[in-house]
């Protein structure tokens, strides 16, 4: 089953340029038996205002049958390139009512493009093999960063004023947030936890259940 | 304050579907998407001599760009008419191509969506002829696709040695979303002969077209108001 993921954003008039600070702090990552948590990707974005988008173009490669990376943060209004680099087949598309599509399938070294032009959460399924699932959230502001492998993270750029900070990685229940209050030229500061679970089935772009044994490997 | 929430949404995969009967859609595959469609119609009692037909044909579609879809179509016929004996054929077979001039993503297709159909066919029975048809198709859908009106512009025409004959085929559909991926409306169908070699007729009547999952199928029963008593017809299609 599938994680429902809810995101509260508030949406406030375009802010100006303007001094800014920073959010950074730490995400903590732990599997569902308490154990750190390898390698997860953590995304942190800061809501409450709204910000024009610069037009960034994001790549997520389908590589070794994986989406890479799994979980993208962007603003609305940018777009993600989708790069084949397997030998074989992918047919990219998300059920997402955020932002529906399907590319069709495609083979490597061929690349196609979805710009995100509203908020929400996007999931990304490969119709050919089930075992590929990515994530892209769409946040109406520029205040989205990757944390590192460490899970510290900055989050440049953001007006003064009393924001939310959500921490996401992918198979989590739900993102964690925190309240910060965000000063010209200083840090804010902010420590978050995150546990994940397993990753919950999926639906192909039928609506059907993909059928077992048969992640067809259409080579081209 | 916005809420935004991921939650089990419908399929997203498009189709060379059509919610209409006799219609052409102007939905496509995408990017190397397939489909296998059958369809079966009927002209019962047509002017001149009650000619009765039953048209069973299916056809493999491709998509080879997100906008251009081809297909191999198949026909077989069963006729009859008050003159002769019954017969049933292999009417004929041929090669489709339908171009969708607008994007089919969800944000950015218009709500105006034309797309030109061309078909050439080798007749089974008139050896030496060649049946060419061409379609003009334009729908036009609410925001929801709640409504969708689609009219349907189309030329028949059988080029040969010794003959010619060409028609028209005008049409226009309107289809309501009832329940879920259910859809009901209504459609008028014609074809308008351009010569003496074969008489026109004219049928209106309700569709109605069912989607569930890679399935779809859609059906019209055609109520003749000119040369023609009856004209059913009833596709049904399947994604792979």
């Amino acid at each position: 089953m599938r994680a429902a993921v809810v995101i509260l954003l508030v949406l406030a008039g375009v802010v100006d340029a303007q001094p800014v600070g920073r959010v950074v702090g730490t995400v903590a990552v732990t599997e569902a038996d308490g154990k750190p948590a390898r390698g997860a990707e953590v995304i942190v974005y800061v809501v409450g205002f709204k910000e024009r988008s610069a037009g960034s173009v994001t790549t997520i490669v389908q590589k070794d049958r994986r989406f890479m990376p799994e979980l993208v943060a962007m603003t609305a209004g940018d777009s993600v390139a989708f790069p084949n680099g397997d030998k074989f087949l992918h047919n990219v598309f998300s059920p997402s009512n955020t932002r529906k599509f399907d590319l069709g399938s495609f083979k490597k070294g061929e690349s196609k493009t979805k710009e995100f032009p509203s908020p929400g959460v996007v999931d990304v399924y490969c119709n050919i093999h089930p075992e590929m699932a990515a994530t892209i959230v769409v946040v109406p502001n520029r205040a989205h960063a990757r944390a590192k492998a460490d899970g510290s993270f900055v989050v440049t750029d953001v007006p003064p004023g009393t924001w939310t900070v959500f921490a996401y990685t992918r198979r989590a229940s739900k993102p964690v947030s925190a309240k910060v209050t965000v000063t010209a030229g200083v840090d804010a500061s902010v420590s978050l936890a995150l546990q994940r679970g397993a990753e919950p089935e999926h639906l192909n772009k039928y609506g059907e259940k993909y059928r077992p044994g048969t992640p067809s490997t259409y080579r081209w | 304050m916005i809420a935004l929430a991921c939650v089990c949404a419908p399929a997203i995969a498009h189709a060379g579907r059509t919610p209409y009967g006799w219609l052409f859609g102007t939905e496509v595959l995408p990017e190397r998407g397939a489909e296998v469609i059958t369809w079966i119609d009927e002209q019962n009692d047509r002017s001149p001599n009650d000619i009765r037909w039953t048209r069973w044909g299916w056809s493999g579609l491709v998509g080879v760009t997100d906008q251009l879809m081809l297909g191999l179509p198949i026909e077989l016929l069963w006729r009859d008419n008050a003159s002769t004996e019954p017969s049933f054929t292999w009417q004929r077979y041929g090669l489709e191509a339908r171009y969708r001039f607008v994007s089919q993503d969800p944000v950015d297709a218009p709500p105006f969506a034309p797309l030109a159909r061309v078909a050439v066919y080798r007749d089974i029975l008139a050896r030496d002829q060649v049946n060419v048809e061409a379609d003009l198709v334009a729908s036009t859908t609410t925001e929801s696709g709640s409504v969708m009106v689609l009219a349907d512009v189309g030329f028949s025409g059988h080029f040969g040695k010794d003959a010619t004959h060409t028609e028209v085929r005008p049409g226009l559909g309107v289809s309501f979303r009832a329940v879920g991926d259910l859809r009901v409306g209504a459609e008028v169908y014609s074809e308008l002969s351009l010569d003496s070699k074969k008489e026109s007729w004219v049928v209106v009547g309700p569709n109605a077209a069912w989607t569930q999952g890679r399935f779809w199928l859609s059906a019209s029963f055609g109520i003749g108001v000119y040369q023609i008593e009856t004209a059913p017809r009833v596709q049904w299609g399947i994604m792979f």
